[in-house]
C-alpha cells in the first residue's frame, strides 16, 4: 500500500463541485420513474459505499485534504464506474459528477498512480495504435494507399478487432448506396478509451497519429459507426485536448438518413434502441437514431423500462469490459431482461463496444434476442 | 483491539469480499447526511441475514467492540456513525429483499434494508401503500426510518413509522434473535402488534438502535388510493396557519400538511395532501376548504404546481441541499407551542448570524414536527463553527420547551441526558439497557444511552 499525496490539480479545480456533495445517496439506487439501479455496476460488486457515486465523491475529498493510502482496491473501486453519467443525471444537487470522475482518474495517471490494465491500455495504443495491442495477423487486403475520397470509413478498434460485422455491414452499405468511399484500413485509435481511463498524453498521441492518417485521405465526411469516437473527435478533442481538426466527422445517424430514405424494404420485427451513454447522456442524441430505426418498414421500436436520459448504461463503458469483464456482463444481462421485458426482439444500438458486451451478454441472460448495430438492420433493410 | 482478528471473524461469517478495513472505504462511513464531525469505523461489515447479523454482534460481544447499524447513511444526527473510538458498521443495505405480501391480511414484511422507494413502488405496482414514508425516501431504510421513529408524508393520518409496525425481527446485543407482534408466538405470522404480552415492539422503536438492530418488520398495507388531491396555499399570519392545521388535523381530513417554508411574520407556505376514493376526496376537499374560509389570510396558490411537485417528490427533496448540508433540529411539540417555538429558533439562528436557514413544519395528528436547517458547504469550516454552535443552543431550547426530539443520534444525546436524567423513564431506560446491552456495544451513545 502507498500512502500518497497526489497534487490533484484537474480535481483542484472541481474543489467547490466535490464538496457540492450533501451525502443524501440518491445517486445509487432509485426504483422509480424507470431508474433501478442508479450506479449500474454497483450492485454487481461488493456494494461498499465507495463503489458509487457517493463514496466515490468522499474519495475525492480525501485525495483533496491530503494523504490517502492507495491501493490495488482503491483503484479498483475507481475503475469500476462506466462513466455512463447517469449519477450526475440523477444528482438533487447537480454536481458534474462525469467532470470529477474523469479529473480524478486523469490526475492519478498524472500522478504515475493506475492499474497495470491501464498502464498496457495506454501501451498498446501509442505504440500499435490499437487498445488491443498489435494485431495478431496483418489485414487481409493490402493496405489502401491514401487518396482523394468523399468518405472516409473509420471504423475503430472495437470493429475492427471485435466485431467486424459492423465494418462488414457498413461497407456494404456504403457500396449499395453507391458512396464513393475508403476504408481506413490500418490500425489507428481514436483515444476515446484512453480519456476514459485518465491517459490524456497517451491520447493526444493517438490523435495526433490518427489525425494524421484521416487527413492524407482528404475526406469530406468522415464516417464512424462509433460512440466513443465520434465523441473523441468532435468534444474531446476540441474540448479537452484543443486539437481542431476541421475534418467533418458525422455518426450513422447523420449520414444515413437521406441517402437510405425511401429505399429500405420492409422488416417485420420488434426493435428496441439501448441509448449508448456516450451518445445520449453525453452528447444528447436521443431521437435521431430512434428516428433512423423507425424508418425501416415494419419495425416497430419499443422502449424499455430505462430509457433516454434514464437509460441503463450495458456496463461496458469507461473501461469496465476490459477490466472487469463479469462485472460488465452482469449489468448487460440486466439490460437485456429490460428489452426482453419491452417484447423486443432485436436491440439495436450505435456504439460496437455496447454491442460487444451485449450480445456476449445473450447467453448469459438466457433469452432469445438478437443485438446489432444500427447499420446491421440498415444493412438488412436495403 | 487486535481488529485484524475481528475481520477474520467477521470474513468468516459474511465471506471476506463483505468486510473491509480499507481505510479509503471507511472514511466514507464516518458522515451521514448532516454535519457532525467525522468519526470513522474500524471495520465496515456488510451482511445478508438475520443469522449473519446475530453471528456479528456475538462476535462484537466476545470482543467488547461497540457496533453501529446504518441503513441509507441519510439521517442527519450521526446515530449511523461510530462513537469516538470507532467500531463496526453493521451497513444493512444487503439485506434489501421484500420476504412477503401479504393481500389476504394487509401486511407486508421485508428486510430492513430495502429502500422506501423501492418497497413503495413494488407495492403500487400491486395496488397497494403504507402509510408512511420518509422524504430521504430514496436513500432511507425502514430499519433507520423506524428506529428515529420516522415521519415523512403521511404524518396526520398515519402519524409515523413506528405506528405501522406490526412486528419486528430484532437481534439483541447477546446475539439472540426476537420477533415481536403477533408472530412471538411461534405457530403465528404477523397480524398484529399486541397480544400475547407487553409491547415489546415499542421498545425498540424510537431507541436507534440502542436495544437491538432490526433485521425484518411487518408494515400495515393500504390498497393504493384512487386519487389524491394536492393544493397550495400561503399567509403570512403564522398563528393563523396553525390554527388551521389543528383544525385540519383533528378533524383527520388529510393525509398530510407540509409546510415546507416559514418565515415568521412574513410568509408561510403550506400544502395539504388527500388520498381517497373521488367522492371521499371531494367531501373532504369542501370541507377543508370550508375551514380555510375562516381564514382571510390565506390566498390559494392553486393545484398544479404542487401536483408536479407530488410527482416528483422523491428526487425534489434533495434539490433542498443546493444550499449545502445542513445542521438539523427537528423535534415534536403541541399545537399551542409552535408559533412561539418558531420565533424562539428564529431569533437563535439570527444571533449566531446563520447566513443560511429554513424553518419548517410538518403536523401531526396533536402538534407538528418542527424543523430547523441551518445550511452551511462541506469546507465552509467557520460557517460550520456558527451552525453547530446555534444548533446546541436550539437543542437545549427545544427541550425547556418541551420538545419532544425526532432523530436524536448522539447529536441530541447529551441535551436528552441532561434535561430527563432526573426521571423516571432515564431511569429505566438506562435499566433496559444495563440488562439487555451489559457490554455496551449495542450503537452506544445514540439517544444518550
Amino acid at each position: 500500500m502507498a500512502t500518497s499525496r497526489i497534487p490533484a490539480s484537474r480535481l483542484q479545480a472541481l474543489r467547490k463541485e466535490v464538496y457540492d456533495c450533501s451525502r443524501c445517496g440518491f445517486c445509487r439506487v432509485w426504483n422509480w420513474k424507470g431508474v433501478d439501479w442508479v450506479c449500474p455496476t454497483y450492485p454487481y460488486t461488493e456494494a461498499f459505499d465507495t463503489q458509487y457515486a457517493r463514496g466515490r465523491v468522499n474519495m475525492a475529498q480525501q485525495l483533496l485534504e491530503g494523504e490517502v493510502d492507495i491501493d490495488e482496491t482503491f483503484l479498483e473501486h475507481l475503475a469500476q464506474c462506466t462513466l455512463c453519467g447517469s449519477c450526475g443525471e440523477h444528482c438533487p444537487v447537480g454536481i458534474p459528477l462525469f467532470e470529477i470522475w474523469t479529473a480524478l482518474r486523469a490526475d492519478l495517471v498524472d500522478a504515475g498512480v493506475m492499474t497495470e490494465h491501464q498502464a498496457a491500455v495506454a501501451d498498446n495504443t501509442v505504440q500499435h495504435h490499437s487498445i488491443f495491442g498489435p494485431a495478431r495477423r496483418a489485414p487481409s487486403q493490402a493496405a489502401v494507399t491514401p487518396h482523394k475520397v468523399d468518405v472516409l470509413y473509420f471504423p475503430g478498434c472495437q470493429t475492427v478487432r471485435k466485431i467486424k460485422s459492423i465494418g462488414k455491414s457498413t461497407e456494404e452499405l456504403l457500396g449499395k448506396l453507391g458512396v464513393n468511399y475508403a476504408v481506413l484500413e490500418e490500425d489507428a485509435c481514436c483515444g476515446y478509451p484512453l480519456f476514459d481511463i485518465g491517459q490524456l498524453d497517451a491520447m493526444k498521441q493517438a490523435a495526433e497519429y490518427t489525425l494524421e492518417r484521416i487527413k492524407a485521405y482528404q475526406p469530406d465526411v468522415v464516417l464512424t459507426t462509433c460512440a466513443g469516437c465520434y465523441r473523441a473527435f468532435t468534444g474531446v478533442y476540441p474540448e479537452v485536448l484543443g486539437i481542431h481538426s476541421g475534418l467533418n466527422f458525422q455518426h450513422t445517424h447523420e449520414f444515413f438518413p437521406s441517402l437510405a430514405a425511401g429505399k429500405l424494404h420492409e422488416i417485420n420485427r420488434k426493435v428496441t434502441y439501448h441509448d449508448p451513454c456516450i451518445m445520449g447522456r453525453h452528447m444528447g442524441i436521443y431521437d435521431e437514431p430512434r428516428e433512423l430505426i423507425s424508418s425501416v418498414p415494419g419495425v416497430e421500436l419499443v422502449e424499455m423500462y430505462s430509457t433516454r436520459e434514464h437509460a441503463l448504461c450495458c456496463g461496458a463503458g469507461g473501461g469496465v469490459l476490459s477490466a472487469f469483464t463479469d462485472l460488465a456482463g452482469d449489468v448487460g444481462v440486466e439490460r437485456l431482461q429490460q428489452a426482453a421485458a419491452a417484447g423486443a426482439e432485436q436491440v439495436v444500438s450505435s456504439c460496437p463496444t455496447c454491442v460487444v458486451n451485449l450480445k456476449r451478454s445473450v447467453a448469459k441472460a438466457g433469452l432469445n434476442l438478437t443485438v446489432t448495430d444500427i447499420v446491421d438492420l440498415l444493412n438488412e433493410a436495403l | 483491539m487486535d481488529y485484524g482478528a475481528i475481520l477474520k471473524r467477521l470474513a468468516d461469517v459474511v465471506g471476506p469480499q463483505y468486510v473491509s478495513d480499507k481505510p479509503f472505504v471507511l472514511k466514507a462511513y464516518a458522515r451521514d447526511f448532516g454535519t457532525m464531525p467525522p468519526s470513522q469505523p474500524n471495520l465496515v461489515v456488510r451482511p445478508k441475514t438475520t443469522e449473519e447479523v446475530s453471528e456479528i454482534v456475538k462476535i462484537a460481544n466476545e470482543f467488547k467492540v461497540p457496533i453501529v447499524p446504518r441503513g441509507g447513511g441519510s439521517a442527519q444526527e450521526a446515530g449511523s456513525t461510530p462513537p469516538a473510538g470507532g467500531g463496526i458498521t453493521i451497513e444493512m443495505l444487503r439485506m434489501n429483499e421484500i420476504l412477503e405480501i401479504d393481500e389476504t391480511n394487509a401486511t407486508v414484511t421485508c428486510q430492513s434494508g430495502i429502500t422506501y422507494v423501492n418497497l413503495m413502488n413494488t407495492l403500487e405496482l400491486r395496488g397497494w401503500k403504507i402509510g408512511i414514508a420518509p422524504s430521504g425516501a430514496m436513500a432511507g431504510t425502514p430499519g433507520a426510518h423506524i428506529s428515529r421513529p420516522g415521519v415523512g408524508w403521511g404524518n396526520i393520518k398515519y402519524i409515523s413509522s413506528g405506528d405501522q409496525v406490526l412486528g419486528l425481527k430484532m437481534v439483541l446485543p447477546n446475539g439472540d434473535v426476537v420477533c415481536t407482534g403477533s408472530s412471538a408466538n411461534p405457530n403465528s405470522d404477523v397480524f398484529f402488534r399486541y397480544g400475547l404480552g407487553a409491547d415489546l415492539t415499542g421498545l425498540f422503536v424510537g431507541a436507534e438502535g440502542a436495544f437491538g438492530i432490526m433485521t425484518e418488520c411487518t408494515l400495515r398495507m393500504f390498497p393504493f388510493p384512487e386519487k389524491f388531491f394536492l393544493e397550495v396555499f400561503k399567509t403570512a399570519d403564522l398563528a393563523s396557519a396553525v390554527s388551521l392545521f389543528r383544525d385540519l388535523a383533528i378533524n383527520n381530513l388529510v393525509c398530510y400538511i407540509s409546510v415546507p417554508v416559514i418565515k415568521p411574520g412574513e410568509l408561510v407556505i403550506f400544502h395539504y395532501n388527500v388520498e381517497g376514493d373521488a367522492d371521499d376526496v371531494e367531501m373532504r376537499v369542501n370541507k377543508i376548504r370550508g375551514l380555510v374560509a375562516k381564514h382571510s389570510d390565506m390566498e390559494c396558490l392553486g393545484t398544479e404546481g404542487v401536483q408536479q411537485f407530488w410527482n416528483g417528490r422523491w428526487f425534489l427533496t434533495g434539490e433542498e441541499f443546493k444550499e449545502g448540508i445542513a445542521g438539523a433540529v427537528n423535534y415534536f411539540l403541541p399545537f399551542d407551542k409552535l408559533v412561539d417555538a418558531t420565533w424562539e429558533m428564529k431569533r437563535i439562528m439570527d444571533r449566531h448570524e446563520i447566513k443560511t436557514y429554513v424553518q419548517q413544519m410538518f403536523p401531526e395528528p396533536h402538534g407538528s414536527e418542527h424543523v430547523s436547517l441551518l445550511f452551511h458547504r462541506n469546507d465552509d469550516m467557520a460557517e460550520r463553527a456558527k451552525v453547530w454552535a446555534a444548533v446546541q443552543e436550539m437543542m437545549d431550547r427545544a427541550l425547556e420547551l418541551g420538545g419532544a426530539p425526532y432523530s436524536k443520534g448522539r447529536q441530541w444525546g447529551p441535551y436528552l441526558e441532561k434535561h430527563m436524567q432526573n426521571t423516571g423513564y432515564w431511569r429505566l431506560q438506562k435499566a433496559i439497557k444495563a440488562m439487555l446491552d451489559p457490554n455496551y456495544i449495542m450503537n452506544p451513545g445514540v439517544i444518550g444511552l
